[in-house]
Protein backbone atom coordinates (compact mmCIF):
# COMPACT_ATOMS: atom_id res chain seq x y z
CA UNK A 1 0.00 0.00 0.00
CA UNK A 2 2.52 2.25 0.90
CA UNK A 3 3.83 1.30 -2.40
CA UNK A 4 2.00 3.40 -4.43
CA UNK A 5 3.06 6.52 -2.41
CA UNK A 6 6.22 7.83 -4.90
CA UNK A 7 4.50 7.52 -7.86
CA UNK A 8 1.17 9.89 -7.13
CA UNK A 9 0.61 10.62 -3.24
CA UNK A 10 -2.94 12.10 -4.14
CA UNK A 11 -4.05 9.02 -5.58
CA UNK A 12 -2.86 7.29 -2.45
CA UNK A 13 -5.03 9.47 -0.38
CA UNK A 14 -7.70 8.72 -2.96
CA UNK A 15 -7.41 5.08 -2.54
CA UNK A 16 -7.49 4.66 1.14
CA UNK A 17 -10.87 3.65 2.59
CA UNK A 18 -12.67 6.89 3.12
CA UNK A 19 -11.52 8.29 -0.32
CA UNK A 20 -12.84 4.50 -1.63
CA UNK A 21 -15.75 6.65 -3.04
CA UNK A 22 -14.17 9.08 -4.85
CA UNK A 23 -14.24 9.17 -8.96
CA UNK A 24 -11.77 7.70 -10.91
CA UNK A 25 -11.34 4.39 -8.94
CA UNK A 26 -10.39 2.11 -11.42
CA UNK A 27 -7.54 4.53 -12.36
CA UNK A 28 -5.09 1.99 -10.27
CA UNK A 29 -6.53 -1.23 -11.13
CA UNK A 30 -6.97 -0.52 -14.36
CA UNK A 31 -3.07 -0.11 -14.14
CA UNK A 32 -1.73 -2.89 -12.10
CA UNK A 33 -0.64 -6.08 -14.09
CA UNK A 34 2.40 -3.87 -15.78
CA UNK A 35 2.82 -1.84 -12.44
CA UNK A 36 5.78 -3.02 -10.70
CA UNK A 37 5.15 -3.25 -7.21
CA UNK A 38 7.23 -2.60 -3.76
CA UNK A 39 8.96 -5.43 -2.53
CA UNK A 40 6.95 -5.14 0.81
CA UNK A 41 4.29 -5.97 -1.76
CA UNK A 42 5.77 -8.77 -3.14
CA UNK A 43 6.88 -10.20 0.20
CA UNK A 44 3.46 -10.13 1.33
CA UNK A 45 1.88 -11.06 -1.20
CA UNK A 46 4.39 -14.49 -0.87
CA UNK A 47 3.91 -14.35 2.76
CA UNK A 48 0.18 -14.41 2.39
CA UNK A 49 1.13 -17.36 -0.97
CA UNK A 50 2.82 -19.45 1.53
CA UNK A 51 0.39 -19.06 4.21
CA UNK A 52 -2.33 -19.91 1.30
CA UNK A 53 -0.49 -22.87 -0.49
CA UNK A 54 0.72 -24.77 2.64
CA UNK A 55 -0.87 -26.06 5.35
CA UNK A 56 -0.52 -24.66 8.92
CA UNK A 57 1.37 -27.42 10.18
CA UNK A 58 4.25 -29.11 8.05
CA UNK A 59 6.23 -32.38 9.01
CA UNK A 60 9.74 -32.45 6.66
CA UNK A 61 12.45 -34.88 7.20
CA UNK A 62 15.95 -34.40 6.19
CA UNK A 63 19.64 -34.10 7.55
CA UNK A 64 20.38 -31.78 10.06
CA UNK A 65 23.49 -29.17 8.92
CA UNK A 66 24.85 -25.92 9.64
CA UNK A 67 23.39 -26.97 13.56
CA UNK A 68 24.28 -23.87 15.94
CA UNK A 69 22.34 -23.33 19.14
CA UNK A 70 22.33 -19.62 20.67
CA UNK A 71 19.80 -20.06 23.00
CA UNK A 72 18.04 -21.56 20.34
CA UNK A 73 18.76 -23.72 17.63
CA UNK A 74 19.54 -22.76 13.95
CA UNK A 75 20.02 -25.00 11.87
CA UNK A 76 19.06 -26.49 7.57
CA UNK A 77 17.55 -29.58 6.99
CA UNK A 78 18.36 -30.73 3.82
CA UNK A 79 18.45 -33.61 1.65
CA UNK A 80 20.03 -34.15 -2.12
CA UNK A 81 18.69 -31.19 -3.95
CA UNK A 82 16.98 -28.86 -1.59
CA UNK A 83 18.11 -26.97 1.72
CA UNK A 84 15.39 -25.28 3.82
CA UNK A 85 16.41 -22.77 7.26
CA UNK A 86 15.10 -23.96 10.38
CA UNK A 87 14.83 -22.11 13.52
CA UNK A 88 13.67 -23.55 16.82
CA UNK A 89 13.38 -21.48 19.68
CA UNK A 90 14.38 -22.36 23.30
CA UNK A 91 11.00 -23.06 24.50
CA UNK A 92 10.67 -25.60 22.08
CA UNK A 93 13.57 -27.37 21.90
CA UNK A 94 14.00 -27.75 25.71
CA UNK A 95 11.17 -30.47 24.96
CA UNK A 96 13.54 -32.15 22.11
CA UNK A 97 14.49 -35.10 24.45
CA UNK A 98 18.27 -34.89 22.61
CA UNK A 99 20.40 -32.38 20.77
CA UNK A 100 20.71 -33.34 17.25
CA UNK A 101 23.75 -33.15 15.81
CA UNK A 102 25.01 -32.42 11.97
CA UNK A 103 23.89 -35.19 9.37
CA UNK A 104 21.42 -36.80 11.76
CA UNK A 105 17.98 -37.77 10.40
CA UNK A 106 14.91 -35.85 11.72
CA UNK A 107 11.61 -35.40 11.53
CA UNK A 108 10.76 -31.63 11.86
CA UNK A 109 7.24 -30.33 12.40
CA UNK A 110 6.01 -26.68 12.42
CA UNK A 111 4.78 -24.00 10.57
CA UNK A 112 6.76 -22.24 7.76
CA UNK A 113 7.39 -18.53 7.98
CA UNK A 114 8.42 -15.92 5.77
CA UNK A 115 10.61 -13.11 7.06
CA UNK A 116 10.11 -10.26 5.58
CA UNK A 117 13.10 -7.97 6.99
CA UNK A 118 15.19 -11.10 5.78
CA UNK A 119 13.40 -11.97 2.62
CA UNK A 120 13.77 -15.76 3.84
CA UNK A 121 11.45 -18.26 4.46
CA UNK A 122 12.47 -20.63 7.14
CA UNK A 123 10.64 -23.60 9.12
CA UNK A 124 9.84 -22.65 12.64
CA UNK A 125 10.05 -25.99 14.44
CA UNK A 126 8.43 -26.92 17.08
CA UNK A 127 8.85 -30.60 18.16
CA UNK A 128 12.06 -32.68 16.56
CA UNK A 129 12.83 -36.38 16.26
CA UNK A 130 15.43 -38.63 15.16
CA UNK A 131 14.91 -41.11 12.10
CA UNK A 132 16.96 -43.55 10.96
CA UNK A 133 20.41 -43.68 13.01
CA UNK A 134 19.21 -41.09 14.47
CA UNK A 135 16.12 -42.85 15.71
CA UNK A 136 18.19 -45.51 16.87
CA UNK A 137 20.04 -43.15 19.08
CA UNK A 138 17.55 -41.82 20.69
CA UNK A 139 16.00 -45.51 21.69
CA UNK A 140 19.77 -46.06 22.92
CA UNK A 141 19.58 -43.29 24.84
CA UNK A 142 16.11 -43.51 26.07
CA UNK A 143 16.48 -47.38 27.05
CA UNK A 144 19.99 -45.86 28.71
CA UNK A 145 18.11 -44.17 30.84
CA UNK A 146 15.28 -46.57 31.55
CA UNK A 147 18.00 -49.30 32.38
CA UNK A 148 20.00 -47.50 34.59
CA UNK A 149 17.48 -46.37 36.44
CA UNK A 150 16.33 -50.24 36.94
CA UNK A 151 19.86 -50.67 38.20
CA UNK A 152 20.85 -52.88 35.60
CA UNK A 153 24.12 -50.91 34.72
CA UNK A 154 25.15 -51.66 38.41
CA UNK A 155 28.89 -52.87 39.14
CA UNK A 156 27.51 -54.27 42.82
CA UNK A 157 24.78 -56.66 40.31
CA UNK A 158 27.44 -57.53 38.37
CA UNK A 159 28.71 -61.11 38.85
CA UNK A 160 32.24 -62.20 39.61
CA UNK A 161 34.31 -64.17 36.39
CA UNK A 162 35.67 -67.44 36.97
CA UNK A 163 39.25 -67.72 38.46
CA UNK A 164 39.44 -71.12 35.83
CA UNK A 165 36.80 -71.56 33.48
CA UNK A 166 36.40 -75.46 32.61
CA UNK A 167 34.17 -74.21 29.52
CA UNK A 168 33.50 -71.09 28.03
CA UNK A 169 29.89 -70.52 25.81
CA UNK A 170 30.55 -68.11 22.91
CA UNK A 171 27.20 -67.01 21.42
CA UNK A 172 28.37 -65.81 18.29
CA UNK A 173 28.80 -65.98 14.27
CA UNK A 174 30.52 -69.68 13.27
CA UNK A 175 31.77 -68.38 10.55
CA UNK A 176 32.81 -64.68 12.17
CA UNK A 177 35.92 -63.22 12.62
CA UNK A 178 35.60 -62.70 16.05
CA UNK A 179 35.18 -66.71 17.30
CA UNK A 180 38.28 -67.23 15.55
CA UNK A 181 39.78 -64.05 17.37
CA UNK A 182 38.71 -65.75 20.69
CA UNK A 183 39.76 -69.05 19.95
CA UNK A 184 43.54 -68.39 18.78
CA UNK A 185 43.93 -66.44 22.20
CA UNK A 186 41.83 -68.90 23.94
CA UNK A 187 44.45 -71.82 22.83
CA UNK A 188 47.62 -69.18 23.01
CA UNK A 189 46.62 -68.54 27.13
CA UNK A 190 45.27 -71.87 27.97
CA UNK A 191 44.02 -74.83 25.49
CA UNK A 192 42.49 -76.41 28.75
CA UNK A 193 39.81 -74.08 28.44
CA UNK A 194 37.16 -75.38 26.34
CA UNK A 195 35.32 -73.35 24.14
CA UNK A 196 31.57 -74.46 23.57
CA UNK A 197 30.60 -72.17 19.94
CA UNK A 198 26.77 -71.19 20.30
CA UNK A 199 26.45 -70.02 16.12
CA UNK A 200 23.75 -67.61 16.67
CA UNK A 201 22.86 -64.50 13.99
CA UNK A 202 24.06 -61.15 15.28
CA UNK A 203 22.83 -58.71 12.77
CA UNK A 204 19.40 -58.49 11.26
CA UNK A 205 16.03 -58.73 12.47
CA UNK A 206 16.38 -62.08 13.96
CA UNK A 207 19.53 -61.62 15.78
CA UNK A 208 18.39 -59.87 19.05
CA UNK A 209 15.78 -62.73 19.96
CA UNK A 210 18.13 -65.41 18.93
CA UNK A 211 20.81 -64.05 21.09
CA UNK A 212 18.47 -63.43 23.88
CA UNK A 213 16.85 -67.06 23.28
CA UNK A 214 20.58 -68.49 23.55
CA UNK A 215 21.54 -66.45 26.37
CA UNK A 216 18.54 -67.63 28.44
CA UNK A 217 18.81 -71.36 27.44
CA UNK A 218 22.77 -71.35 27.98
CA UNK A 219 21.66 -69.90 32.05
CA UNK A 220 19.24 -73.01 32.42
CA UNK A 221 21.09 -75.42 31.18
CA UNK A 222 24.52 -74.92 32.08
CA UNK A 223 25.01 -77.32 34.83
CA UNK A 224 24.39 -79.93 32.59
CA UNK A 225 26.54 -78.54 29.77
CA UNK A 226 29.82 -77.51 32.42
CA UNK A 227 29.76 -74.37 31.14
CA UNK A 228 31.37 -71.17 33.74
CA UNK A 229 30.97 -68.33 31.91
CA UNK A 230 29.56 -66.62 28.48
CA UNK A 231 30.79 -64.65 26.13
CA UNK A 232 28.48 -62.55 23.80
CA UNK A 233 31.03 -61.18 21.21
CA UNK A 234 30.70 -59.62 17.03
CA UNK A 235 32.94 -58.26 15.37
CA UNK A 236 33.14 -54.02 13.99
CA UNK A 237 29.91 -52.96 12.16
CA UNK A 238 27.59 -49.30 11.85
CA UNK A 239 25.21 -49.00 14.31
CA UNK A 240 22.47 -51.00 12.71
CA UNK A 241 24.25 -53.96 12.23
CA UNK A 242 25.14 -53.73 16.13
CA UNK A 243 21.78 -52.84 16.61
CA UNK A 244 20.66 -56.41 18.12
CA UNK A 245 22.63 -55.83 21.04
CA UNK A 246 21.10 -52.79 21.98
CA UNK A 247 17.91 -54.53 22.39
CA UNK A 248 15.76 -54.98 25.55
CA UNK A 249 14.95 -58.53 25.17
CA UNK A 250 18.80 -59.11 24.53
CA UNK A 251 19.85 -56.94 27.94
CA UNK A 252 16.85 -58.47 30.11
CA UNK A 253 17.97 -62.44 28.94
CA UNK A 254 22.03 -61.29 30.18
CA UNK A 255 20.75 -59.62 33.53
CA UNK A 256 18.53 -62.83 33.94
CA UNK A 257 21.25 -64.97 33.07
CA UNK A 258 23.16 -66.92 35.87
CA UNK A 259 26.56 -67.46 34.28
CA UNK A 260 28.99 -64.35 34.32
CA UNK A 261 28.78 -62.71 31.36
CA UNK A 262 31.66 -61.10 29.59
CA UNK A 263 30.20 -58.74 26.46
CA UNK A 264 32.46 -57.75 23.33
CA UNK A 265 30.48 -56.11 20.53
CA UNK A 266 31.96 -53.83 17.79
CA UNK A 267 34.56 -51.54 18.25
CA UNK A 268 35.84 -50.31 20.79
CA UNK A 269 34.38 -46.97 19.98
CA UNK A 270 30.82 -48.99 20.09
CA UNK A 271 28.97 -49.06 22.93
CA UNK A 272 26.05 -51.63 23.18
CA UNK A 273 23.55 -52.03 25.74
CA UNK A 274 24.53 -55.63 26.05
CA UNK A 275 27.92 -54.36 27.18
CA UNK A 276 26.40 -52.03 29.66
CA UNK A 277 24.59 -54.85 31.79
CA UNK A 278 27.50 -57.56 30.85
CA UNK A 279 29.49 -58.55 34.05
CA UNK A 280 32.03 -57.56 32.07
CA UNK A 281 32.77 -55.41 29.19
CA UNK A 282 35.55 -55.82 26.68
CA UNK A 283 35.98 -53.47 23.94
CA UNK A 284 37.47 -56.99 21.28
CA UNK A 285 36.67 -60.20 21.37
CA UNK A 286 40.31 -60.73 21.72
CA UNK A 287 40.47 -58.91 24.93
CA UNK A 288 37.39 -61.18 26.28
CA UNK A 289 39.25 -63.98 25.57
CA UNK A 290 42.16 -62.91 27.50
CA UNK A 291 39.68 -61.09 30.01
CA UNK A 292 37.86 -64.80 30.28
CA UNK A 293 41.02 -67.46 29.74
CA UNK A 294 43.20 -67.65 32.59
CA UNK A 295 47.06 -67.23 31.69
CA UNK A 296 49.07 -70.70 31.43
CA UNK A 297 52.13 -69.04 32.04
CA UNK A 298 51.00 -66.82 35.06
CA UNK A 299 48.78 -69.81 36.79
CA UNK A 300 52.47 -71.89 36.42
CA UNK A 301 54.29 -69.69 38.52
CA UNK A 302 51.34 -69.51 41.07
CA UNK A 303 51.61 -72.85 41.06
CA UNK A 304 55.70 -73.04 40.79
CA UNK A 305 55.08 -70.39 44.22
CA UNK A 306 52.81 -72.99 45.93
CA UNK A 307 55.06 -75.86 45.24
CA UNK A 308 57.99 -73.58 46.80
CA UNK A 309 55.73 -72.12 49.67
CA UNK A 310 54.96 -76.16 50.56
CA UNK A 311 57.77 -77.29 50.20
CA UNK A 312 59.74 -74.68 52.07
CA UNK A 313 57.84 -74.29 55.18
CA UNK A 314 57.85 -78.04 55.41
CA UNK A 315 61.30 -78.57 54.84
CA UNK A 316 61.61 -75.33 57.38
CA UNK A 317 59.39 -77.36 59.73
CA UNK A 318 61.34 -80.23 59.73
CA UNK A 319 64.82 -78.23 60.12
CA UNK A 320 63.18 -77.03 63.29
CA UNK A 321 61.96 -79.98 64.56
CA UNK A 322 65.68 -81.06 64.04
CA UNK A 323 67.16 -78.33 65.73
CA UNK A 324 64.60 -79.21 68.64
CA UNK A 325 65.45 -82.73 68.69
CA UNK A 326 69.36 -81.84 68.53
CA UNK A 327 69.22 -79.10 71.45
CA UNK A 328 67.59 -81.99 73.06
CA UNK A 329 69.97 -84.13 72.49
CA UNK A 330 72.54 -81.69 73.72
CA UNK A 331 71.25 -81.32 77.44
CA UNK A 332 72.80 -83.51 79.96
CA UNK A 333 70.62 -85.67 79.91
CA UNK A 334 70.71 -86.97 76.58
CA UNK A 335 74.28 -85.88 75.82
CA UNK A 336 75.80 -88.45 78.40
CA UNK A 337 74.18 -91.42 78.35
CA UNK A 338 74.92 -92.45 81.97
CA UNK A 339 73.76 -88.91 82.81
CA UNK A 340 70.20 -90.13 82.96
CA UNK A 341 71.01 -93.11 85.27
CA UNK A 342 73.41 -90.97 86.95
CA UNK A 343 70.76 -88.56 87.50
CA UNK A 344 68.35 -91.44 88.01
CA UNK A 345 70.38 -93.03 90.78
CA UNK A 346 70.69 -89.71 92.63
CA UNK A 347 66.86 -89.17 92.37
CA UNK A 348 66.15 -92.56 92.86
CA UNK A 349 68.34 -92.33 96.02
CA UNK A 350 66.69 -88.99 97.51
CA UNK A 351 63.47 -90.89 96.33
CA UNK A 352 64.58 -93.63 97.93
CA UNK A 353 65.18 -91.49 101.15
CA UNK A 354 62.36 -89.99 100.95
CA UNK A 355 60.37 -93.03 100.51
CA UNK A 356 61.61 -94.75 103.22
CA UNK A 357 60.88 -91.47 105.32
CA UNK A 358 57.95 -91.49 104.03
CA UNK A 359 57.26 -95.48 103.96
CA UNK A 360 58.42 -95.49 107.93
CA UNK A 361 56.40 -92.67 108.69
CA UNK A 362 53.49 -94.18 106.88
CA UNK A 363 54.46 -97.57 108.28
CA UNK A 364 54.49 -95.85 112.11
CA UNK A 365 51.30 -94.50 111.41
CA UNK A 366 50.07 -97.56 109.89
CA UNK A 367 51.63 -99.77 112.45
CA UNK A 368 49.73 -97.76 115.39
CA UNK A 369 46.76 -97.93 113.73
CA UNK A 370 47.66 -102.00 112.93
CA UNK A 371 48.21 -101.57 116.39
CA UNK A 372 45.35 -100.58 117.48
CA UNK A 373 43.26 -102.46 115.35
CA UNK A 374 45.77 -105.97 116.07
CA UNK A 375 45.02 -105.60 119.65
CA UNK A 376 41.15 -104.93 118.99
CA UNK A 377 41.19 -107.51 115.93
CA UNK A 378 43.46 -109.73 118.18
CA UNK A 379 40.42 -109.52 121.06
CA UNK A 380 39.05 -111.77 118.78
CA UNK A 381 41.05 -114.32 117.07
CA UNK A 382 41.23 -117.54 119.79
CA UNK A 383 44.74 -118.33 119.03
CA UNK A 384 45.81 -114.57 119.56
CA UNK A 385 43.70 -114.45 122.68
CA UNK A 386 45.78 -117.14 123.80
CA UNK A 387 48.73 -115.89 123.35
CA UNK A 388 47.59 -112.44 125.11
CA UNK A 389 46.41 -114.69 127.66
CA UNK A 390 49.92 -116.42 128.06
CA UNK A 391 50.93 -112.44 127.31
CA UNK A 392 49.26 -111.05 130.36
CA UNK A 393 49.83 -113.99 132.24
CA UNK A 394 54.02 -113.25 131.52
CA UNK A 395 52.99 -109.57 132.38
CA UNK A 396 50.96 -110.89 135.65
CA UNK A 397 54.04 -112.81 136.70
CA UNK A 398 56.04 -110.06 135.91
CA UNK A 399 54.04 -107.71 138.10
CA UNK A 400 54.20 -110.67 140.17
CA UNK A 401 57.60 -110.53 140.11
CA UNK A 402 58.25 -106.60 140.64
CA UNK A 403 55.62 -107.09 142.94
CA UNK A 404 57.26 -110.02 144.63
CA UNK A 405 60.81 -108.02 144.89
CA UNK A 406 59.09 -105.22 145.89
CA UNK A 407 57.02 -107.33 148.52
CA UNK A 408 60.42 -109.00 149.27
CA UNK A 409 61.84 -105.40 150.07
CA UNK A 410 58.90 -104.43 151.64
CA UNK A 411 58.99 -107.23 154.03
CA UNK A 412 62.49 -107.18 154.61
CA UNK A 413 61.81 -103.76 156.54
CA UNK A 414 58.66 -104.91 157.77
CA UNK A 415 61.01 -108.49 159.03
CA UNK A 416 62.94 -105.52 160.72
CA UNK A 417 59.76 -103.55 161.88
CA UNK A 418 58.14 -106.51 163.18
CA UNK A 419 61.41 -108.05 164.86
CA UNK A 420 61.94 -105.12 166.72
CA UNK A 421 58.18 -105.36 167.78
CA UNK A 422 58.29 -108.70 168.47
CA UNK A 423 61.56 -108.46 170.23
CA UNK A 424 59.49 -106.24 172.84
CA UNK A 425 57.46 -109.17 173.39
CA UNK A 426 59.96 -111.93 172.36
CA UNK A 427 62.88 -114.04 173.33
CA UNK A 428 65.23 -110.89 173.30
CA UNK A 429 63.25 -109.38 176.63
CA UNK A 430 62.95 -113.38 177.92
CA UNK A 431 66.50 -113.25 178.13
CA UNK A 432 66.90 -109.98 178.98
CA UNK A 433 64.67 -111.14 181.95
CA UNK A 434 67.43 -113.52 182.68
CA UNK A 435 66.00 -116.57 180.70
CA UNK A 436 68.54 -118.53 178.26
CA UNK A 437 68.41 -120.69 175.08
CA UNK A 438 70.80 -123.71 175.00
CA UNK A 439 71.11 -124.51 171.60
CA UNK A 440 73.50 -127.58 170.13
CA UNK A 441 75.73 -128.59 167.66
CA UNK A 442 73.36 -127.98 164.90
CA UNK A 443 72.01 -124.59 166.41
CA UNK A 444 68.75 -126.66 167.55
CA UNK A 445 67.83 -125.19 171.15
CA UNK A 446 68.19 -128.08 173.59
CA UNK A 447 64.60 -128.81 174.46
CA UNK A 448 65.50 -131.43 177.34
CA UNK A 449 68.22 -133.28 178.85
CA UNK A 450 67.75 -135.98 176.01
CA UNK A 451 68.81 -133.52 173.89
CA UNK A 452 72.14 -133.03 175.19
CA UNK A 453 75.09 -136.06 176.06
CA UNK A 454 77.82 -135.23 178.22
CA UNK A 455 80.74 -134.34 176.16
CA UNK A 456 79.10 -132.22 173.74
CA UNK A 457 79.43 -128.68 173.71
CA UNK A 458 76.14 -126.46 173.39
CA UNK A 459 76.09 -122.65 173.18
CA UNK A 460 73.76 -120.95 175.27
CA UNK A 461 72.42 -117.74 174.45
CA UNK A 462 72.09 -114.67 177.38
CA UNK A 463 70.78 -111.31 176.43
CA UNK A 464 73.51 -109.59 175.72
CA UNK A 465 75.44 -112.65 173.65
CA UNK A 466 76.43 -116.30 173.60
CA UNK A 467 79.22 -118.58 175.50
CA UNK A 468 79.87 -122.29 174.87
CA UNK A 469 80.09 -124.70 177.25
CA UNK A 470 80.58 -128.68 177.63
CA UNK A 471 77.79 -131.01 178.75
CA UNK A 472 79.44 -132.95 182.11
CA UNK A 473 76.44 -134.35 183.02
CA UNK A 474 72.58 -133.78 183.30
CA UNK A 475 69.43 -135.55 184.58
CA UNK A 476 66.19 -134.57 185.07
CA UNK A 477 65.26 -131.82 187.01
CA UNK A 478 62.55 -132.15 189.76
CA UNK A 479 61.85 -128.42 189.93
CA UNK A 480 58.57 -127.38 188.56
CA UNK A 481 58.25 -125.70 185.30
CA UNK A 482 59.57 -122.35 186.74
CA UNK A 483 62.59 -123.21 186.20
CA UNK A 484 63.19 -124.01 182.72
CA UNK A 485 61.95 -122.01 180.50
CA UNK A 486 60.47 -124.79 178.57
CA UNK A 487 58.35 -124.86 181.86
CA UNK A 488 57.17 -120.76 181.47
CA UNK A 489 53.98 -120.11 182.11
CA UNK A 490 50.23 -121.47 180.79
CA UNK A 491 49.38 -121.98 177.36
CA UNK A 492 49.51 -118.57 175.65
CA UNK A 493 53.33 -118.21 176.49
CA UNK A 494 53.97 -121.89 175.72
CA UNK A 495 52.29 -120.80 172.12
CA UNK A 496 54.07 -117.24 172.03
CA UNK A 497 57.30 -119.24 172.36
CA UNK A 498 56.75 -122.00 169.66
CA UNK A 499 56.03 -118.53 167.71
CA UNK A 500 59.08 -117.12 168.75
CA UNK A 501 61.38 -120.28 167.60
CA UNK A 502 59.74 -120.43 163.79
CA UNK A 503 60.63 -116.98 163.61
CA UNK A 504 63.84 -117.18 165.14
CA UNK A 505 64.25 -120.40 162.24
CA UNK A 506 62.55 -117.93 159.93
CA UNK A 507 64.99 -115.57 160.29
CA UNK A 508 68.08 -117.41 160.44
CA UNK B 1 31.28 -87.39 62.50
CA UNK B 2 33.48 -84.74 63.98
CA UNK B 3 35.05 -85.67 60.82
CA UNK B 4 32.54 -84.98 58.48
CA UNK B 5 32.70 -81.59 57.63
CA UNK B 6 36.02 -81.62 56.50
CA UNK B 7 35.99 -84.39 54.17
CA UNK B 8 39.39 -83.93 51.73
CA UNK B 9 38.00 -85.04 48.01
CA UNK B 10 39.84 -87.04 45.71
CA UNK B 11 42.13 -84.03 44.12
CA UNK B 12 41.47 -85.68 40.40
CA UNK B 13 37.86 -85.01 41.35
CA UNK B 14 38.34 -81.36 41.75
CA UNK B 15 38.03 -78.37 38.95
CA UNK B 16 41.36 -76.19 38.80
CA UNK B 17 39.74 -73.94 40.97
CA UNK B 18 38.79 -75.77 43.69
CA UNK B 19 42.35 -77.52 43.41
CA UNK B 20 44.39 -74.37 43.65
CA UNK B 21 41.48 -73.28 46.49
CA UNK B 22 42.74 -76.21 48.43
CA UNK B 23 46.34 -75.58 47.47
CA UNK B 24 46.56 -72.34 49.12
CA UNK B 25 44.66 -73.57 52.37
CA UNK B 26 47.25 -76.58 52.87
CA UNK B 27 50.69 -74.12 51.87
CA UNK B 28 48.82 -71.59 54.11
CA UNK B 29 48.02 -73.93 57.60
CA UNK B 30 51.69 -75.94 56.60
CA UNK B 31 53.43 -72.48 56.99
CA UNK B 32 50.64 -71.00 59.90
CA UNK B 33 53.24 -74.27 61.90
CA UNK B 34 50.16 -74.94 63.65
CA UNK B 35 49.65 -78.19 63.60
CA UNK B 36 51.45 -80.98 63.88
CA UNK B 37 54.88 -82.13 62.09
CA UNK B 38 52.86 -85.38 61.33
CA UNK B 39 49.87 -83.20 60.13
CA UNK B 40 51.85 -81.05 58.24
CA UNK B 41 53.63 -84.00 56.11
CA UNK B 42 50.04 -85.44 55.69
CA UNK B 43 49.06 -82.11 54.19
CA UNK B 44 52.19 -81.45 52.51
CA UNK B 45 51.07 -84.64 50.42
CA UNK B 46 47.71 -83.97 49.66
CA UNK B 47 49.24 -80.64 48.51
CA UNK B 48 51.76 -82.52 46.10
CA UNK B 49 48.60 -84.68 44.53
CA UNK B 50 46.92 -81.02 44.18
CA UNK B 51 49.80 -79.43 42.99
CA UNK B 52 49.58 -82.36 40.54
CA UNK B 53 46.31 -81.94 39.56
CA UNK B 54 46.31 -78.39 39.37
CA UNK B 55 49.73 -78.97 36.60
CA UNK B 56 47.40 -82.08 34.62
CA UNK B 57 45.07 -79.32 34.05
CA UNK B 58 47.20 -76.50 32.81
CA UNK B 59 49.21 -79.05 30.51
CA UNK B 60 46.50 -80.32 28.42
CA UNK B 61 47.83 -79.00 24.78
CA UNK B 62 44.67 -79.76 23.05
CA UNK B 63 41.93 -77.29 22.55
CA UNK B 64 38.36 -78.33 23.11
CA UNK B 65 36.15 -76.69 20.87
CA UNK B 66 32.71 -78.02 20.05
CA UNK B 67 29.67 -76.41 18.93
CA UNK B 68 26.74 -76.72 21.15
CA UNK B 69 23.43 -77.04 19.16
CA UNK B 70 21.10 -75.64 21.99
CA UNK B 71 18.16 -76.56 19.32
CA UNK B 72 16.72 -72.92 19.75
CA UNK B 73 16.34 -72.21 15.72
CA UNK B 74 13.02 -73.02 14.30
CA UNK B 75 12.72 -75.06 11.21
CA UNK B 76 16.24 -75.83 11.84
CA UNK B 77 18.05 -73.37 9.83
CA UNK B 78 21.06 -73.27 10.71
CA UNK B 79 23.33 -72.55 7.86
CA UNK B 80 21.02 -69.40 7.79
CA UNK B 81 23.04 -67.02 5.59
CA UNK B 82 23.52 -63.76 7.22
CA UNK B 83 25.58 -64.50 9.38
CA UNK B 84 27.69 -61.79 9.01
CA UNK B 85 30.37 -59.92 11.12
Amino acid sequence: MTGRLPFDPKKMKSTTRGAEGTPDPPAPRSRAPDAPIGVSVLCARIDRALKDGLPARVRVIGQISGFTERTHWYFQLKDEGAVVGCVMFASAARKAGFTPSDGAEVVASGRVDFYAKSGRVSLIVDSIRAVGVGALEERFRALCAELRGLGWFDEARKRAMPVFPRRIAVITSRTGAALQDVIATARARCPAVEIAVIDARVQGESAAPEVARAIRALSDRHHELGIDALLITRGGGSIEDLWAFNERIVAEAIVDCRLPVVAAIGHESDTTIAELVADVRCSTPTQAAVRLVPDREALTRELDTYTRRARESLRSRLRFEVQRLESLGKTPTLADPRGPILVHRDRVAVLRRRLGQAVEGALARAGRRVDRATVRLERHRPAVAHERRSARVGALSDRLRRAGALLLERSASDVESLSRELDAVGPGQVLARGYSVTLDASGRPVRSVGGVTPGVRVTTRVADGSFESDVVGGGSVETPAGDTPRASRGPRRRRGGRGQMDLFDAGG
Amino acid sequence: MAKKPKPDPDPAALNYEQAIEALEEIVERIEGGEIGLAESMEAYERGVKLIARCRSVLNEAEQKISELDLGLNEGGSSAASDRTD
